[in-house]
C-alpha cells in the first residue's frame, strides 16, 4: 500500500452545487495518469481537490502513504494556461526560478547554484535560448514548455498539469509528452487533465474517466469501452462515435 | 530654483516637508507595485477613503490618528470581503457600497469631533504644514512597509504572479492579501499629510503603472515606480511653494506627467515605437 496514490470517497461542491460525488481510485506510482471526460465533468476539480486548492466537502487523499501536508513538497502543479496574467513584468528564467522557491525558506533567496539549475531545466523543454524574454512574448506551446520547466524545477515526485497541450503547436506536443514520459520512466507519477480523446492512448499508461462521479478508473484499455465512453460523454458520443475515435 | 534651494536650508519646515514627500513618494510606489499587478486599484482607493471616520474617531479619543485609520481601513477591507462573499452583489459594486458609506460616516464624524479640524487638509493634503510628529510617523511607517516588502519579496511575488502555484506549496494567499491591505492602510495614513485622502490613489497607481510600461522585471518595477512617485513628490513640493499650490494635486499631475511621457515613449510599450513598428511592419509586408 506504500507506493499508491490513493482517494478515497472524495465529494466536492461549488456554490452549494455538488461537482464530484463519491470518488474514488488508485494507482500504483511511478505512472503517466489522464484525467479524461466531458466539458464540465469536473477534471480540473478533481485535481485541484486534491491538492488542496479548493476545500473538499469529505474525502481523503494520500501520496504513497503521505497526506497532501506532508507530500506537499513533492508535488509541482501546473495551472491552466488561462489562469497566468501573461502581462506580468517577470522573464523567462525568472519564472522557473519559481519553481526552487517551495523548498527555500521564508527569508531565503534563491542562490546562484538555484539560478543555474533553473536554466538547466529550461534546457530540458528546449527553451533556453528564450530566457531573458517576458513570458507574454511566447507563443502558447513555448509558455507551457516555460511551466513545465517551472515544474521539473521543483524535483516533485507527483505532477499534476491542467490541460498542458491546450491551444499549443504540435512540436510544443510532442516535446512535452517525451518529457512526461521520461519523468515516468524516473518514476515520478504524473496527471493529466485532457480533453482530446484521439491520443490518450499513445499518452497515458492510465486513465480516470469523470462525469461528475467516477465512471472507470485503470489502464487505457479498461477505460476505452465504447458502453462506458457513452456513460460519460452522452450527448456528445455520437460524435465520436463518427469522429472514429473507437475504430 | 536658488531661492528654492536657500529656502530649504533656511526653514525647517521645509525640509520636513522635502523628507516626508519623498518617502511618502517611495512607499507609494513600492505598495502601488503590488496594488497595480494584483488588479487592486479600486480596492486601493475605497481604503484611502474608509480612513476618514478613522480619523475622526482618532481625534474624538484622543490618541494617534494612525490607530483609528488602520481599524477603520481594515473593517473596509473584510466588509468588502464579506459582502462579496456572501452575496451575488460584484466585486466592484461592493467596494463602492462599504467605502462611500464609510467616507459619509467619516465627514459626518469630523464635523461632530472637533472644529478645528481641518476636513480640507485631510482630503487635499498640505505638505508645507507637516509637524515633526508626523514626519517621523512617516519615517517608521516607511520603515515597516519597505522592510515587509524586502524580507517577503520571494512571496510576494509568487503569490502575486501566480496565487494557485502559491497555494499548491502552502503559501497562505488571504493572509498575503491581508497584509498588503495593512500595509495600504499604513501607507494612506501616511500619505495624508503630502497628497491627503481623496488623491492618494493617484501616487499609489500612477508610478507604479509608469514603471509597468518601462521594464519586464518586478524588482526594477517597484524600484522604478518609487524613483517616480520621489520624483513627482520633490518637483510637486517645489511648485506648490513657489506658486502657492494645492500639494498633492501638484504631486499628482506630475507623476501624471511621467506616466503620459512613459505612455507615448516608453521603447518597448510607447504608443509612438509601436506605432512606428507597426509602419514598418506593414511597409515590409507591402514589399
Amino acid at each position: 500500500m506504500e507506493k499508491m496514490i490513493e482517494v478515497k470517497n472524495l465529494s466536492t461542491s461549488y456554490h452549494g452545487q455538488e461537482a464530484l460525488h463519491n470518488i474514488n481510485f488508485s494507482f500504483e506510482t511511478g505512472k503517466l495518469i489522464g484525467i479524461i471526460g466531458p466539458n464540465g465533468a469536473g477534471k480540473s476539480t478533481l485535481m485541484k481537490s486534491m491538492l488542496g486548492l479548493i476545500r473538499k466537502d469529505e474525502g481523503e487523499v494520500s501520496f504513497a502513504g503521505m497526506n497532501l501536508k506532508e507530500a506537499r513538497k513533492q508535488i509541482a502543479y501546473v495551472p491552466q494556461r488561462a489562469a497566468i496574467d501573461w502581462d506580468f513584468p517577470i522573464i523567462v528564467l525568472d519564472a522557473v526560478l519559481l519553481g526552487v522557491y517551495p523548498n527555500l525558506g521564508v527569508f531565503r533567496r534563491p542562490k546562484k547554484t538555484d539560478r543555474e539549475w533553473a536554466y538547466e531545466c529550461l534546457k530540458k523543454v528546449g527553451m533556453e535560448d528564450f530566457s531573458r524574454k517576458q513570458i507574454g512574448e511566447l507563443s502558447g506551446g513555448q509558455q507551457q514548455r516555460v511551466f513545465l520547466a517551472r515544474a521539473l524545477a521543483q524535483k516533485a515526485d507527483f505532477f499534476f498539469l491542467d490541460e498542458p497541450l491546450v491551444g499549443i503547436d504540435v512540436t510544443s506536443e510532442e516535446l512535452i509528452m517525451n518529457l512526461l514520459k521520461n519523468l515516468r520512466d524516473e518514476g515520478k507519477s504524473i496527471f493529466v487533465v485532457h480533453h482530446d480523446l484521439t491520443k490518450v492512448e499513445d499518452y497515458f499508461d492510465n486513465l480516470i474517466l469523470l462525469n461528475k462521479k467516477l465512471i472507470k478508473s485503470g489502464a487505457v484499455k479498461s477505460v476505452l469501452q465504447p458502453e462506458l465512453m457513452r456513460e460519460a460523454y452522452e450527448a456528445q458520443f455520437s460524435l465520436l462515435d463518427s469522429m472514429g475515435v473507437f475504430s | 530654483m536658488i531661492a528654492f534651494y536657500q529656502d530649504l536650508v533656511n526653514y525647517e519646515f521645509l525640509q520636513k516637508a522635502l523628507f516626508t514627500s519623498i518617502m511618502v513618494g517611495v512607499i507609494c510606489g513600492v505598495i502601488g507595485s503590488f496594488i497595480v499587478l494584483r488588479g487592486m486599484a479600486l480596492i486601493g482607493d475605497a481604503i484611502s477613503h474608509a480612513v476618514l471616520p478613522g480619523v475622526a474617531i482618532s481625534y474624538m479619543l484622543g490618541i494617534n490618528f494612525f490607530y483609528g485609520a488602520v481599524v477603520t481601513g481594515m473593517l473596509t477591507a473584510i466588509g468588502i470581503g464579506y459582502i462579496n462573499q456572501n452575496s451575488r452583489i460584484k466585486n466592484d459594486s461592493a467596494i463602492g457600497i462599504v467605502f462611500s458609506a464609510a467616507f459619509a460616516l467619516g465627514v459626518i464624524l469630523i464635523a461632530r469631533a472637533n472644529s478645528s479640524i481641518d476636513l480640507n487638509r485631510i482630503l487635499f493634503g498640505n505638505v508645507l504644514s507637516v509637524r515633526s510628529s508626523d514626519m517621523w510617523m512617516t519615517l517608521i511607517i516607511g520603515a515597516i512597509v519597505l522592510l515587509t516588502v524586502i524580507f517577503f519579496y520571494k512571496e510576494l511575488l509568487v503569490s502575486t504572479f501566480d496565487p494557485t502555484f502559491a497555494a499548491s506549496y502552502g503559501l497562505p494567499n488571504k493572509l498575503i492579501h491581508y497584509v498588503i491591505m495593512i500595509l495600504l492602510t499604513m501607507v494612506t495614513v501616511a500619505s495624508l499629510q503630502t497628497v491627503g485622502i481623496i488623491l492618494v490613489v493617484a501616487m499609489l497607481i500612477t508610478p507604479a503603472s509608469t514603471a509597468y510600461l518601462l521594464t519586464n522585471r518586478l524588482w526594477v518595477m517597484i524600484l522604478l515606480a518609487a524613483f517616480f512617485g520621489a520624483l513627482a513628490s520633490i518637483i510637486g513640493l517645489y511648485f506648490s511653494f513657489v506658486y502657492n499650490l494645492s500639494s498633492g494635486a501638484v504631486i499628482v499631475l506630475v507623476s501624471t506627467a511621467f506616466f503620459l511621457m512613459a505612455f507615448f515613449f516608453s521603447p518597448k510599450q510607447g504608443l509612438l515605437w509601436r506605432t512606428i513598428r507597426g509602419k514598418k511592419k506593414r511597409v515590409i509586408v507591402q514589399e
